[in-house]
């Protein structure tokens, strides 16, 4: 999936291959992973101290590592997260009260209370990009299918599991046809007319060949005593002990950490 | 991107606690909507469902070579393809796989759930209005419905960034610069509604059943 797999673009086909092999994070209970995400979530949305946000992304870094998974290609899939933090909080370092750090008078002043915050930003939504990422690269997908039947109502449980099958399909479908787009000369096409006409088209062959495709699987299905359930029977490992120890200290963490920041800064 | 997925930490855990709430009552309806009529929803429906919302994901991925690159949301032609029902349960899992990759935050999937429903929604009304009441050109019906989609989930974005604050923002100069940033996604909402209007074009020539939303929102 060369054409669509940009560097800046997570692949789920790569995320896949790792969550498929052995290891020590892909072996932990996915309710364990499942609820460590809850507190990343959690720590990284209620913590205000620029050095306990530090060690959240530092911790969610060492995961990462932990579980062997290649750096180079997180940090091209940070890109994206980094550009939308970026966006929404670039213009504060010039706005923000504080010291100036760089002001050229009359045009603009940068002060560490503005670039601090564009910090604090992109700690807070790094460190949880960073464990999703993890989370999902060490969970097989009969463990996510499993957890989307037993979280799911009917029928998001079923459409998210078709969707899941779908995503792999779709994607051939559109890298197909941008390959051949591609061979004609179509990389070459810029302009929003241009460009957007031909993108348009590759994205309507990808719409026209998936819904077919679709109404094929839906006939096949229905063919095979399918109802509308699509069950998982996948046994999720529950937690072990040393699981649960280790979300009731996480969990202990966040509340110190929340309770004592004032005193770190 | 004609507009952004918010991360996590941008926002104060009461709002994010809020727009959970808000999305989970409107999700709620929904699974009660399927619920009552479970029986009646086809196979069919489940299946054009699951593949609606994974192109709506992998489109996603895909960069277009316009303004130096972008990548296009495909909500308001989910809206389009598939109608607000079944566009809200997509719009969720869309949301979570985006999570998943890092597209968003998952905090924030309760906000980010609602933007881009009113963008189905709204997307979703306008083109049947004007293509099938007004027999307007798919082209112009599509261009003009995710181009007025598109701004009212930029100006929504806006208001509730600005009504939920920034997470360490002082002062009142957060709505000017937000505004700018609404500047910036309504360019890429041109873009998008220009490429939506030629893809819907081109499948009113060649599959024009599939325009308009599924059978779940016409009974």
């Amino acid at each position: 999936m060369k054409s669509l797999e940009r560097g800046h673009v997570p692949n789920l086909a790569t995320i896949l291959y790792y969550s498929e092999r052995g290891g020590l994070l892909n072996r932990a209970s996915p309710w364990v992973k499942l609820m460590g995400l809850f507190l990343f979530v959690v720590a990284a949305t209620i913590i205000q101290s620029t050095l306990l946000l530090l060690a959240l992304y530092v911790l969610s870094l060492l995961i990462y590592i932990s579980g062997k998974f290649p750096l180079r290609k997180l940090l091209g899939w940070s890109l994206f997260p980094v550009l939308f933090i970026l966006t929404i909080s670039i213009l504060f370092i010039f706005s923000q009260p504080g010291r100036p750090i760089i002001a050229v008078p009359g045009v603009f002043t940068i002060t560490d209370m503005g670039v601090l915050l564009v910090v604090k930003l992109l700690l807070r939504g790094l460190a949880v990009v960073n464990y999703s990422l993890t989370l999902i690269m060490s969970t097989r997908y009969s463990e996510i299918s499993g957890l989307a039947d037993r979280i799911f109502p009917r029928p998001f449980d079923v459409i998210f599991l078709l969707t899941f099958r779908f995503v792999f399909v779709v994607f051939e479908v559109l890298e197909t046809a941008l390959l051949a787009a591609w061979a004609r000369g179509g990389s070459l096409r810029r302009g929003i007319t241009s460009a957007g006409s031909l993108y348009a088209k590759i994205f309507a062959v990808g719409v026209v060949y998936s819904f077919d495709k679709a109404e094929r699987i839906g006939k096949a299905m229905e063919a095979r005593g399918f109802s509308g359930e699509l069950r998982s029977y996948e046994r999720l490992r529950s937690p072990s002990a040393l699981g649960w120890a280790m979300l009731v200290i996480s969990v202990l963490i966040v509340v110190v950490a929340y309770v004592y920041q004032g005193i770190i800064p | 991107m004609a507009h952004i997925h918010l991360p996590d930490g941008v926002l104060p855990i009461t709002w994010v606690a809020f727009y959970w709430l808000i999305s989970l009552a409107l999700l709620g309806i929904v699974a009660f909507y399927f619920r009552r009529t479970g029986k009646s929803i086809e196979v069919k429906t489940l299946s054009v469902a699951g593949v609606a919302t994974a192109l709506a994901f992998v489109i996603f991925q895909v960069e277009v070579p316009v303004l130096g690159g972008l990548h296009l949301n495909f909500t308001p032609m989910l809206g389009i393809l598939v109608g607000p029902i079944i566009g809200s349960v997509s719009a969720v899992i869309i949301n979570i796989l985006s999570s998943a990759v890092g597209h968003g935050g998952w905090g924030p999937i309760g906000l980010n759930f609602l933007i881009n429903m009113v963008e189905i929604v709204v997307a979703f009304s306008i083109f049947v209005f004007l293509f099938r009441r007004r027999r307007v050109l798919p082209f112009i019906a599509a261009l003009v419905a995710t181009l007025i989609a598109l701004t009212v989930s930029n100006a929504l974005m806006v208001g509730a960034i600005t009504v939920s604050g920034i997470q360490g923002v002082e002062g009142v100069e957060e709505l000017q610069n937000l505004l700018l940033l609404a500047l910036i996604n309504e360019v890429a909402a041109v873009v998008e509604s220009i490429v939506t209007g030629f893809l819907v074009a081109f499948l009113a020539k060649v599959k024009p059943e599939l325009l308009g939303g599924s059978k779940i929102e016409e009974s």
